[in-house]
């Protein structure tokens, strides 16, 4: 329907159906209010993709293995905008649909045809296990152990960080097959559902006070062969993958999400002519990061933007979100720090969060070093 | 939309008409090689190929007024190609010699001009100049006889006058000379990068090229990430041409060529504050560009404004439907590393 002849897709016709179709039926969705648990945004977030699956719409731009209808994968930052400034998402769990379902689809067919459509459809979570205890930005030094056990492997070590693991029944799992010393040559991919025995999930309070990840202990955890992603050793290819498209889709949706919460603070908190330059700036920052991912979805939709050049995007991302909220501690005048009422609370959890943009997803540091090593080609230091 | 390797050919032949010291005759060299045509073709292209010329080079060949005209004449036809723009400059503090506005030193011989008393579009004339326009080059950090001071009234009659009915095009004039200053910036800024980067891999202390060091990496890693953001901006803009994204193109490339020319002159060390490095000639031009139609600050006061009147309220600056053209950004990103 939005997609000619040529192939061209008819985004702006995409998008007005669309916006028109959130219009009528608001009383099938759950928008997350203020003042609701984690978990219950979770939920009502779930709940809403559901919703936007069953009327085609999160259908569009995915591949038809995951149960999608095709078209441009513009289609599904578009989607994913729209849904997100009407605050039917929670962005930071709904984006491991972006993260890994892309990467899925090349990597592991089999496995995305089997378990993508649960996925898209939100009724269920899966997370994303990179990181460990001793592996945070020297991600290539993991440990989590995966022995070869003939039709199986055992996986053994343990996972921290792990956005929402909770609320999840999959992990795509980063595994050392190789010599500890292998470093990213020895380390494979892996579906692997949570329900595993010898999975045990502990949720960890964030200094939000809400339970924003997980520690994940696997003890002789058994995975059938049939799990794997990728090639055998091949997961750091399928991991900077799942970074590049992260930065896609998502990072196009928090940027009009980004535009909302400053309007919206600009209303709840009435600034004077005074802080014009300093509103104004922060403008700047978040058309910043929507200017360049714009090119950047054009770009990836093309094929032609390589996984450092997302680094630019990432840098982009946390300073505006950053920014935002520092705005937004300033002109509350105090709500965040002192009130409890859901309007702040929910300040105060945008505010908390937005401290780790610069952590999370790879290190603020860890980006300049790639983007001056890989894109201006500096010496790498002896 | 056009043949494979048009760009590179335009670029080649623009940048070839403008490698002159002379902005009058850099100019008219320009407009033997159809400057003018292709700006009515596909002014997204020649007005980024052009600018972004000027800013490598850099030099100014006075083609912005061809910009601003070019939305103008449409619905107030006392234009032509003979008639130059003042760019108000007058900041807070005013000079006791009175300099009020930047003309072109490539437009010196013009018999009329657009006299801007401000951005805002208030008060603009059209004058006939009943004696040669009469102004100074050399002044402040402009070198290069590129720029004429003017520090009174130009003597001559008023033509024509801007009313409200010729607002919207001033407005699209501000926006489309926004757009080509932003792309100007951004190669001033990307040749600043380079030539930081080209140092850093080069210039070694304690055995090691400095670029070595992650204190040096990070700056120009900034740098990079900032004349990113302000090089999509600038194209995002040009397919738009929004008075915001236009405003936003404007700043964020002001903003980029700021934080460049501060970490690019300090990677650079001694030899970058000498008069010696040509790296000052790009610190210098960029000073310029930023205050000519709203310097960064005051766009962002701007939007400020804009912002708590509500009129930002649904504002998006760009969309996924606004076509974005590869090839197009692609030669730009590629020309901005001489
Ligand atoms: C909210 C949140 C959600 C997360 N979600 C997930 C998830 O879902 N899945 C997952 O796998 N992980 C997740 N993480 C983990 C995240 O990826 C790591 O925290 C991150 O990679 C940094 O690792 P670290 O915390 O061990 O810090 P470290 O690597 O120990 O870094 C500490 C500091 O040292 C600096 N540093 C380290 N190495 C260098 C260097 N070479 N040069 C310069 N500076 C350096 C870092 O930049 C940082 O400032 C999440 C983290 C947060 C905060």
């Amino acid at each position: 329907m939005f997609v000619g002849d040529t192939g061209i897709v008819q985004l702006d016709r995409f998008r007005d159906a669309l916006c028109a179709w959130l219009e009528e039926n608001t009383g099938r969705l759950e928008p997350l209010i203020p003042g609701i648990t984690l978990a219950e945004e979770v939920r009502r977030s779930r709940h809403n993709q559901q919703q936007l699956y069953e009327a085609g719409w999160s259908r569009y731009g995915w591949d038809e293995l995951v149960g999608g209808l095709g078209g441009s994968p513009l289609m599904r930052a578009v989607v994913a905008e729209e849904a997100m400034i009407r605050d039917l998402l929670h962005g930071s769990s709904f984006a491991i649909t972006e993260v890994v379902l892309p990467s899925l689809v090349t990597a592991a067919p089999h496995l995305a045809r089997q378990y993508g459509p649960g996925l898209l459809r939100g009724v269920e979570g899966w997370c994303q296990g990179f990181s460990e205890p001793d592996a945070g930005s020297d991600l290539a030094s993991l440990r989590c152990r995966a022995i070869d056990r003939g039709d199986h492997w055992v996986v053994t070590g343990q996972k921290i960080w792990t956005s929402y693991a909770q609320f999840a029944q999959r992990i795509l799992l980063l595994t050392r097959t190789g010599t500890p010393e292998s470093r990213h040559r020895g380390i494979t991919a892996m579906l692997v559902d949570l329900d595993t025995p010898g999975i045990s999930v502990r949720p960890l309070q964030a200094m939000s006070d809400r339970p924003e990840f997980s520690e994940i202990f696997f003890d002789g955890v058994a995975v059938p062969k049939e799990r794997l992603v990728g090639e055998l050793d091949g997961g750091w290819g399928v991991a900077m993958n799942m970074l590049r498209s992260e930065r896609g889709g998502i990072f196009w949706m928090l940027s009009a999400s980004l535009l909302s919460r400053l309007a919206s603070l600009v209303r709840e908190a009435p600034p004077g002519p005074a802080d014009d330059e300093l509103i104004g700036h922060c403008f700047l920052s978040i058309a910043a990061l929507r200017t360049r991912s714009w090119s950047t979805q054009h770009r990836i939709a093309e094929d032609s933007m390589t996984t450092p050049e997302t680094s630019i995007d990432k840098i982009l991302m946390s300073t505006a979100e950053q920014e935002l909220f520092d705005v937004a501690l300033r002109l509350l005048g105090g709500r965040i720090e002192f009130s409890s009422d859901p309007d702040a609370d929910r300040w105060r959890s945008g505010y908390f969060y937005s401290r780790a943009a610069s952590i999370y997803g790879g290190t603020a540091e860890i980006q300049r070093t790639i983007v001056a090593d890989q894109l201006l080609g500096l010496p790498r230091s002896r | 939309m056009s043949a494979p390797g048009l760009y590179a050919d335009v670029h080649r032949s623009f940048a070839a008409a403008l490698a002159h010291d002379d902005p009058a005759t850099a100019r008219r060299n320009l407009l033997d090689a159809g400057w003018l045509d292709a700006l009515e073709a596909d002014e997204a292209m020649a007005v980024a190929i052009v600018f972004r010329v000027q800013g490598a080079r850099p030099c100014h060949a006075g083609v912005l007024d061809d910009v601003m005209i070019k939305r103008l004449a449409p619905s107030w036809p006392v234009f032509d190609q003979e008639v130059a723009v003042t760019y108000p400059i007058a900041g807070r503090g005013r000079s006791p010699s009175g300099e009020t506005h930047a003309v072109f030193a490539a437009r010196r011989d013009v018999s009329r001009i657009l006299y801007v008393s401000d951005t805002a579009g208030e008060a603009i004339e059209l004058l006939e100049l009943t004696a040669p326009l009469e102004g100074r080059s050399g002044l402040g950090v402009e070198a290069d006889g590129q720029l004429l001071m003017l520090t009174g009234y130009p003597r001559g009659t008023v033509v024509a006058r801007l009313t409200a009915e010729h607002r919207n095009a001033w407005d699209e004039a501000l926006a489309a000379g926004r757009v080509a200053l932003a792309h100007q910036l951004v190669s001033s800024a990307s040749v600043m990068l380079h030539l930081a980067v080209e140092h850093a891999r080069n210039r070694e202390q304690f055995g090691e090229p400095i670029g070595a060091f992650q204190a040096v990496k990070h700056r120009l890693a900034d740098a990079m990430v900032a004349i990113s953001a302000a090089n999509a901006a600038a194209v995002a803009a040009a397919t738009t041409m929004s008075q915001t994204a236009a405003a936003v193109a404007k700043a964020l490339a002001g903003r980029a060529a700021d934080r460049a020319a501060t970490h690019c002159l300090q990677v650079l060390g001694g030899i970058g504050f000498t008069a010696e490095h040509r790296f000052h000639r790009y610190f210098r031009h960029h000073l310029v560009l930023d205050r000519l139609l709203g310097d960064h600050h005051e766009i962002a006061r701007e939007l400020g404004g804009q912002l708590r009147s509500g009129a930002l309220d649904a504002e998006r600056v760009v969309t996924l439907a606004d076509p974005f053209q590869l090839e197009l950004f692609e030669t730009l990103t590629r020309h901005d590393t001489p």
